[in-house]
């Protein structure tokens, strides 16, 4: 699915989703068929027989990703996929990939400057400066290992709860404001949940008010790429 | 189950043989060109001028028709030159239906950036060509040797046996030339498309082409009084090319414009046609690209 048009005005959709279809080998019969199937999926059954030329931006992005999948591939690059969508045919969009990418051995490869829909559709990232790998992170893992840092703000803190949190294992740092809320920064351990903090908050009647975990975002990851890569991303 | 309820799901039924592949490409562009209402109308006018012809054919090989017509001269269908005079009007048609055919066969895949879909499937460059061809192949076959070897067929089955052995070599000549012809055509008319996205400019394009190198030709020849400016002159050169495969010696007393068509040597004319198709070739090699390398 390449980033700019890439359609043929005079033809109707799903003509030219079969056309496609066609040129990937499938036969006409089967090709019509899943062209037909391929506009309902994404969501333009009611507007297959128009004229490519006719249709919205982003209506072409899913005319595109239509001819994309009609033939089945297993394996399905999209350039920017959501480049020009508005608010809800990007949700569209992202749900369309998450969904694609469920099926059991498909993978999909997208290439996008939005790092918000690279974080909520990939399992990896390779950030790529001047056409070679800045950075290459596996963004599950990256979730795991920064979500044990763990920020508390509670009232109540009293001497029983920190001896607590430390026999569970948990590196402290505590950060009195003098009226009554304290902040505390937490470490916790590999197989502690953060299930376990409001079990001892409410053993200890502590009120937790505020809870953060924090975590390197794909834009930190990015940036700290970029940085490493001694240049600033354009 | 509905299609509403359809997900993805990959394709493993069989797939289309990988060679044969290319000729989804003139399919569709066939089909889009049966849609032309004006298309389909010249097609058939094309069809005219071989009618007169086989009914001229008819009443030349039979002695009561001419009788009864009350004619005795016309045209002579026992030699070479009615079918080359055949050849040569059909190829002028052959011309107009390129003019108005192959410049809605590559452009609107250019205007709107449609080459990447077809190069990221299974399909080369070449094979995208040929389709593109095979399309306006198709077509100018209907109007060029498809009518003219017809035209010998039904010759040869009103001539005395002997005649088909004698004159086998219209038939060849009338293949090849009406093949060479097609090529020059595509090539011209293709490149033309891949570099000019308006219609009726790329059609303006091919008629200046041909008339203004025509004229540019004559021009040369009458200032610096040699016959080498005809080189540009792409109606001269087939025509040329065709005498000279047809076997044909003017007779350069009686007629001027056999006069002319001997000037050039025959050599210089294939070159001249050759060179055309070369020229037209690269123009399409740096025009049909996946993507474009910008430094």
């Amino acid at each position: 699915m390449p980033e700019g048009d890439a359609f043929i005005s005079h033809m109707s959709g799903v003509r030219y989703v079969r056309y496609m279809a066609e040129l990937a080998g499938l036969p006409p019969e089967p090709a019509l068929e899943r062209a037909h199937e391929a506009f309902f999926y994404v969501g333009l059954g009611e507007a297959r027989y128009r004229k490519l030329g006719t249709y919205s931006l982003g209506m072409k992005q899913l005319a595109k990703l239509a001819q994309a999948i009609a033939h089945g591939p297993r394996l399905l690059l999209l350039d920017e996929p959501t480049n020009g969508l508005d608010p809800p045919a990007r949700q569209r969009m992202i749900r369309l990939i998450r969904e694609i990418l469920e099926v059991e051995g498909m993978h999909v490869l997208i290439s996008s400057h939005i790092l918000r829909d690279v974080e909520e559709t990939c399992e990896e990232v390779l950030i790529l400066k001047d056409g070679k790998i800045a950075a290459h992170c596996d963004l599950e893992a990256e979730r795991r290992s920064h979500r044990k840092f763990v920020e508390l703000e509670t009232m109540g803190t009293n001497a029983s709860f920190t001896g607590a949190l430390q026999a569970l294992g948990c590196e402290c740092a505590f950060y009195p404001n003098g009226q009554g809320i304290e902040r505390v920064k937490l470490v916790l351990p590999e197989t502690t949940s953060m299930r376990e903090l409001f079990r001892l908050a409410a053993q200890h009647q502590v009120e937790i008010r505020r809870m953060n975990y924090r975590r390197d975002s794909l834009e930190d990851i990015f940036l700290a790429a970029m940085k490493e890569s001694g240049a600033s991303p354009r | 189950m509905a299609v509403y309820k359809r997900s993805y799901r990959p394709y493993d039924g069989p797939l289309t043989p990988e060679r044969f592949r290319f000729l989804v490409v003139p399919r569709y562009a066939l089909q889009e060109l049966a849609e032309s209402r004006v298309l389909m109308t010249f097609v058939v006018l094309c069809l005219v001028p071989f009618l007169v012809e086989a009914a001229g054919i008819y009443v030349a090989n039979s002695a009561p028709a001419r009788a009864l017509l009350r004619i005795s001269g016309g045209p002579d269908p026992m030699r070479p030159e009615f079918f080359a005079a055949a050849l040569t009007f059909q190829g002028a048609l052959a011309f107009f239906m390129t003019a108005w055919v192959a410049p809605v066969l590559v452009a609107p895949d250019l205007v709107n950036g449609a080459l990447p879909l077809y190069f990221s499937r299974p399909l080369s460059r070449a094979e995208y060509l040929l389709g593109k061809a095979a399309a306006l192949v198709t077509l100018l076959s209907v109007v060029t040797w498809v009518p003219v070897l017809l035209l010998f067929a039904i010759q040869a089955g009103l001539a005395p046996s002997d005649w088909l052995f004698t004159h086998a070599r219209v038939a060849w000549a009338t293949l090849v030339g009406s093949w060479i012809w097609i090529a020059v055509l595509t090539l011209i008319g293709l490149a033309l498309s891949a570099w000019i996205r308006w219609r009726l400019v790329a059609s303006a394009s091919l008629f200046g082409l041909f008339f203004m190198g025509a004229a540019f030709g004559e021009v040369w020849r009458e200032v610096l009084r040699t016959s080498w400016g005809r080189l540009a002159n792409l109606p001269y050169l087939i025509g040329v090319v065709w005498l000279d495969l047809f076997g044909i010696t003017p007779s350069v007393q009686t007629d001027r414009e056999a006069r002319a068509l001997v000037e050039l040597p025959a050599w210089a004319a294939w070159a001249g046609l050759l060179i055309v198709c070369a020229a037209s070739l690269w123009m399409l090699d740096r025009r049909l690209r996946a993507r474009e390398v910008v430094s």
